[in-house]
């Protein structure tokens, strides 16, 4: 106790208050901007913290982590736009309570929840940190991958009502997260196709910038007018919001409790962290209708998540010594560095890791405060026309792919995925279930093989270790609930009909099905295809999983159109690409301007390339020159420039320059 | 007239975009030739004299891990060696196990702008499987080394595992990582140990298995061992080092000479040298006048202080030359030993 007494005076003296200022206020800055997250901001800050005490460098270090992890939810929830890796849940119910209006109480949501998850990640941290080190010591390769499994049958629920092209979708996802060096023998580079760029693998903030922030631009440009255009006023508080997530106790511990969970185990991260807990508040809501359309349960659960999460990380980064997260590796070599060794010993190592937890909760106190008093005023974005907004996100989000790496052929990536993404969505497609297989791949791969080298390859292993066996039964129950459920309130209810929990899961017939989506079914297929064909190049235990996959996801795709078409009428295909009948650019103009800005980037640099794609897109889209706008545009012009310019001199990021030498 | 005046902005911006471009690195046209390029291109006018401006440091690994961690360490400190206060911008280029930043830097011009911290055993690997292209990296221009992690040989408490005899008694687990693949592959067949390899995406959670009881070996670098042994509490114990010298703080521990171990070459791979190097074709005067400096700043107090500080060891630090000689020997012993390769991707 009074060790813990000492390291809150430690944080709160001397310039430490203002170091944890500094941290938050740059914190919410990186977050703000789309695309960037956490590990980016705390990896720009890290240099700068070399001089420092240990104790301010890590307070300001996890003050800006905290701040830019609260700070992404702004991104999505205002522009439908992944802020960063664990706030891509938050856009699914966010957006589109900023588009009903209540901008004001869904930043609210967040700003509470987001709150709310961090004091319950810390009060664990506290009080269970050495029990969850435990914990997780005991939770092997085995354990893993049942629990990969677990938050695969998600995918499920993630795509009520289009079940079975939500299944082929996770299976294009899951494939995705195989590119790259195989988790086997650890030396094949798969589905490359011969290309250098793609043997690294697709990152998952690359994933989820191509998934969900490009089709989100193109749809902008299509609409014109303002993100908030429905809307005359917007007049919600954010306090509202912050009463919102007090009313909603059980979204609270639920994703809480998922979202610390997802924490304490160190090989999943608050991508994984969000939208776990979003898709089981789904499950349980009462209010599951709602969902999609702005539930408040959904957003609290996913922000309550986000937030735990992060501060569950930490206890196996501090105290395994093994990083929960890429930022927390980050932070763990900023304490290595001052003499700091993170581990089972680091308690005894004086006051001051009670001056980091201080540090944890203060950052928490800080954003907080912070956030309530000034995120209103980031909903005046949604009133900015979206001509102007839409190419500003593009140029972030080219910039958000490039900095993962400083690589410039990611950026071609992300667009190629980007456009994948976009003809999935217009046809019908979820697009959440590939995200989740995207996440959990090599979670539940490398463990499958991992987990059979364990046990001298034998599959027993699964159902000898207890706890791997405990979530096998929680997983098949999980799966079957529905019919469970139903046979409840049968005995209950003696009714004959149904219940609402089972036909949640049967898809609702249609009765139609365009051209479109049976041709992108085929589409699937074919790639699908090229992935199984392609796998065959490879050995026995290398190709198992794709091929595996690869195959279901036919079968499945398969079925579909089949199924669609005998029973289904057929709409005539309609070509759209170059049609502005939405009022603003047609989609295929915008994917032209994104191929074209990628073909720029390496040939005249990044800040020309990003200038000229601004001004391209503004004029092309038609945005209105009247009364003085032409100003705004000018005057974003130089902003853009000046802030790239201001980007790469302050903060020592090398931008492309481009062949010509400059 | 209200476009007009929006192209003039625009017009402006680019110019200005490309007057006060920030440290201009330009993009590779072409990998550079291995044939030296003519003499009148690759002279600078100022003479070859290094630093002329500010040094991209590329770092072909995430943020946080040794090799990054120990370049920012040399990033403060090798400045105060330099003719020309420029500023060494450390770039993380991760994927693919290093191959990614490494190849930008093999493949970055020859000027003295672009350094790295490269892996030269990943390196020799990727190169004997024909990964880097058309490079040699005996070619490139090595500048000195930061530290050698010699490889030692840790085992779970539990498994009973004590003398390199128990070793050939069972069927053994070892944890690897595809870095530790190769020379733990090496190792058990020097040992004839019945070997099954569990891959795993990193050292952290390797250590995890092997203190979980479920891997019952493994082999890799001596710093992330030792702290892992320390960090066990009892349920990992290191069995010998693949060195010829005991390592300081671990004199209870013998060398794999002492116990009747011949491992011969497997020293040069299990270790982990962390080498800095230009791209190669670097004008023998700047690279004189970069490894000098550099020279000076690991033998600087400063460095060892921060490598010590941050639980590293400064011991084995290198020249240029030296470095040469080390990728040599790795490159032999990956040729010697292409069946052990061959067989890895069986």
């Amino acid at each position: 106790m009074d060790m813990w007494l000492q390291g809150f005076q430690l944080a709160l003296s001397g310039m430490n208050p203002l170091y944890l200022l500094l941290g938050t206020v740059i914190g919410l800055v990186v977050g703000v901007l789309p695309a960037v997250g956490p590990s980016f901001a705390v990896t720009l800050a890290l240099p700068f913290t070399f001089g420092m005490d240990p104790a301010a460098a890590l307070i300001m270090l996890t003050a800006i982590q905290s701040a830019c992890a609260y700070g992404d939810s702004i991104a999505s929830i205002l522009i439908n736009v992944p802020g960063g890796p664990g706030t891509v849940a938050s856009m699914w119910e966010g957006y589109p309570m900023t588009r009903q209006g209540k901008a004001g109480t869904a930043l609210g949501i967040a700003t509470g929840a987001s709150f709310l998850g961090g004091i319950i990640g810390w009060l664990s941290f506290v009080v269970l940190a050495g029990p969850m080190t435990a914990f997780a010591m005991i939770i092997g390769a085995p354990e893993y991958f049942v629990l990969g499994m677990m938050a695969l049958t998600l995918i499920s629920i993630a795509s009520k009502g289009e079940t079975i092209k939500g299944l082929v979708m996770g299976a294009l996802g899951l494939l995705l997260g195989m590119i790259g060096a195989d988790p086997v023998s650890g030396i094949t580079y798969r589905f490359n196709f011969g290309l250098e760029p793609l043997e690294a693998g697709v990152e998952i903030t690359l994933g989820a910038l191509a998934i969900f922030a490009l089709p989100q631009l193109i749809e902008m440009l299509e609409e014109g007018g303002t993100i908030a255009q429905q809307v005359a006023e917007i007049k919600d508080s954010v306090v509202g919001g912050v009463v919102q997530v007090l009313r909603r106790p059980w979204s609270v511990i639920r994703g809480g409790t998922i979202g610390w969970l997802i924490g304490v185990l160190p090989a999943l991260g608050t991508s994984a962290a969000g939208i776990t807990a979003y898709l089981v508040e789904k499950n349980f809501s009462k209010e599951k209708e709602n969902f999609g359309k702005g539930s408040m349960d959904g957003l609290t659960a996913a922000e309550v998540g986000k937030g735990a999460c992060i501060l569950g990380d930490g206890i196996t980064s501090l105290m395994l010594g093994v990083p929960g997260s890429v930022t927390w590796a980050i932070l763990m070599a900023a304490l290595i560095i001052h003499g700091v060794q993170p581990g089972p010993r680091l308690m005894t190592s004086g006051v001051l890791p009670y001056a980091i937890f201080a540090g944890l909760l203060l950052g928490q106190l800080a954003y907080f405060i912070i956030g309530i008093f000034l995120v209103k005023y980031m909903t005046r974005i949604v009133r900015v026309p979206n001509q102007i907004l839409a190419p500003i996100i593009g140029i972030l989000c080219f910039l958000g792919a490039y900095v993962a790496k400083n690589y410039v052929p990611d950026i071609a990536i992300m667009v190629v995925l980007g456009v994948f993404a976009f003809a999935a969505q217009r046809n019908g497609y979820p697009t959440v279930p590939m995200i989740l297989g995207f996440v959990l791949s090599d979670l539940i791969e490398g463990n499958f093989h991992r987990s059979l080298g364990v046990g001298f390859g034998s599959y027993s292993i699964f159902f000898t270790r207890p706890i791997a066996l405990v979530m096998v039964v929680i997983t098949v129950v999980f799966l079957a609930w529905p019919w469970i459920a139903d046979a409840i309130r049968k005995r209950r209810e003696a009714t004959g009909r149904p219940s609402e929990a089972l036909n949640a899961i049967t898809d609702a017939e249609k009765g139609q099905v365009s051209t479109g989506e049976l041709l992108f079914g085929g589409f699937v297929i074919l790639v699908l295809l090229v992935f199984l064909v392609t796998s065959f190049s490879y050995t026995p235990d290398v190709r198992l999983f794709p091929v595996i996959v690869s195959v279901i996801g036919i079968a499945l795709t398969v079925f579909w159109i089949i199924g669609a078409l005998r029973t289904s009428r057929i709409t005539p295909f309609e070509f759209k690409g170059l049609k502005p009948d939405k009022g603003g650019m047609p989609w295929l103009a915008t994917l032209g301007m994104l191929a074209a800005y990628v073909v720029l980037v390496p040939l005249i640099g990044f800040a020309a390339a990003s200038v000229i794609f601004f001004v391209v897109v503004v004029v092309l889209s038609g945005f209105q020159m009247v009364e003085g706008r032409w100003i705004l545009v000018v005057a974003t012009t130089i902003g853009i420039f000046a802030f790239l310019f201001l980007f790469a001199q302050l903060l020592q990021v090398e931008l492309p320059v481009g062949l010509l030498g400059f | 007239m209200k476009r007009l005046i929006l192209l003039a902005v625009v017009i402006v911006a680019l110019l200005a975009a490309y007057a006060c471009a920030p440290a201009p690195t330009p993009v590779p046209t072409q990998p550079p030739a291995t044939a030296a390029p003519k003499p009148s291109e690759a002279s600078k006018p100022a003479g070859a004299v290094w630093p002329t401006k500010d040094v991209t440091f590329i770092v072909p690994f995430s943020p946080g891990g040794g090799y990054d961690t120990q370049a920012r360490i040399v990033q403060s400190v090798w400045p105060k060696y330099l003719a020309k206060k420029v500023n060494l911008v450390v770039t993380n280029q991760s994927g693919a196990g290093g191959k990614i930043g490494s190849l930008a830097l093999m493949k970055a011009p020859a000027d003295g702008v672009t350094i790295g911290i490269l892996s030269p055993s990943s390196l020799a690997l990727m190169q004997s499987n024909g990964e880097l292209e058309s490079f040699d990296i005996r070619k490139l221009t090595w500048l000195g080394q930061l530290s050698m992690d010699p490889g030692v040989v840790v085992a779970n408490t539990a498994s009973g595992l004590k003398t390199p005899q128990d070793l050939s008694k069972r069927e053994i687990r070892i944890g690897v990582t595809s870095e530790s693949l190769f020379a733990n592959t090496l190792l058990a067949k020097k040992m004839t140990i019945n070997a099954r390899t569990v891959m795993f995406d990193g050292s952290p959670e390797q250590v995890l298995a092997a203190m979980r009881g479920d891997v019952d070996l493994m082999m890799d670098s001596w710093t992330s061992m030792k702290k892992a042994v320390d960090n066990s509490q009892g349920k990992l114990v290191p069995l010998f080092v693949v060195s010829d010298k005991r390592l300081p703080g671990w004199s209870d521990v013998p060398t794999s000479k002492e116990i009747g171990l011949e491992l011969g070459d497997l020293q040069a791979i299990a270790g982990t040298a962390r080498l800095v190097a230009a791209p190669a074709g670097v004008p023998a005067e700047s690279a004189k006048a970069m490894e000098e400096s550099l020279w000076g700043a690991l033998q600087d107090p400063e460095y060892k202080a921060a490598m010590v500080k941050a639980g590293y060891d400064a011991t084995f630090i290198a020249r240029g030359a030296d470095s040469n000689k080390t990728v040599a020997t790795i490159m032999s012993v990956l040729e010697q030993n292409k069946d052990v390769l061959n067989s890895l991707k069986k």
